[in-house]
C-alpha cells in the first residue's frame, strides 16, 4: 500500500509427481506482480485481506480525511 | 526428469504468468441464473491411473456436484452469489460465474473407484486404470 495505489504479487506453481506423463497442461504458471490505483485514499491500518478457495478478497476501507464532507449553508 | 518438476516454485517464478480471458461454456444451455465457465485443467498419467486438476476459484464443496453417467464424468462448481449481493461493480475483470465441463472416459477407468478432493478451489479428481489396464510384467519362461 502507498498513497491511492495497491501492490499485489505473488508466484502461482504447478506442481506434477515425477515420473508422470502430462496429457494436457491448461494450467497457467508463473509469477505477477500488480498495481491498481484506487479513486481515494485508503486506511492502511484497516485493511484486511482474505484468500480463500483460491480467491483473493482485499477489503480497503476509505480513509477518514478523504471522505466526503458535507458543508452546511449558513 | 526436468527441474519444473523438481522445483516447481522456483520454475514459476522465473517467467511471468500470463494474462488469459475464462473461457465461457460454449453449447448447452444452464437454468441456474449465471455465466458458466470452462476451468482450467491439467491431466496428467502415472502408472496407477489418470489425475485431472481442475482450477475452479471461489467453489466450495457445497457447491461441487460430481456425476459420472454412461462414462461421461460432469463437473459442475457452483459459486455462491450472496456475497456479491448489495456490491455496485466499479471495474470488473474477473467475472465471477460458475464452472463446468465434462469428459469422457475411456474402459481403462476403474469407474467405480474415482476419487475427488477439493482445496484452495482446485479440484483434484483420481482416475484409478481398471485393472486390466495397468502395465503388467510378462515373465519369460
Amino acid at each position: 500500500m502507498k498513497g491511492r495505489t495497491v501492490r499485489i504479487s505473488g508466484v502461482k506453481a504447478v506442481d506434477y509427481p515425477a515420473g508422470s506423463a502430462v496429457h494436457r497442461r491448461e494450467r497457467l504458471v508463473g509469477r505477477f506482480d500488480r498495481a491498481l490505483s484506487l479513486p481515494f485514499d485508503i486506511d492502511a491500518e484497516r485493511v484486511q485481506a482474505e484468500c480463500r478457495d483460491g480467491v483473493l478478497a482485499l477489503l480497503l476501507p476509505r480513509a477518514e480525511h478523504d471522505k466526503p464532507r458535507t458543508i452546511k449553508v449558513s | 526428469m526436468n527441474d519444473t518438476t523438481a522445483k516447481p516454485d522456483a520454475a514459476a517464478a522465473s517467467q511471468e504468468l500470463a494474462v488469459r480471458e475464462k473461457k465461457e461454456l460454449p453449447g448447452e444451455e444452464k437454468t441456474v441464473p449465471g455465466r458458466f465457465f470452462v476451468p482450467s485443467t491439467d491431466v496428467y498419467e502415472t502408472e496407477d491411473g489418470l489425475t485431472l486438476v481442475m482450477e475452479m476459484p471461489g467453489v466450495v464443496r457445497d457447491g461441487l456436484d460430481v456425476s459420472l453417467e454412461d462414462g461421461v464424468l460432469k463437473v459442475e462448481g457452483r459459486l455462491d452469489f450472496s456475497k456479491y449481493e448489495g456490491l455496485g461493480p466499479v471495474y470488473t475483470e474477473y467475472n465471477v460465474g460458475h464452472y463446468a465441463r465434462s469428459f469422457s472416459l475411456s474402459d481403462k477407468v476403474d469407474q467405480d473407484n474415482i476419487g475427488a478432493k477439493l482445496e484452495d478451489g482446485v479440484l483434484t479428481l483420481t482416475l484409478p486404470k481398471a485393472p486390466a489396464a495397468r502395465p503388467r510384467r510378462i515373465a519369460v519362461n
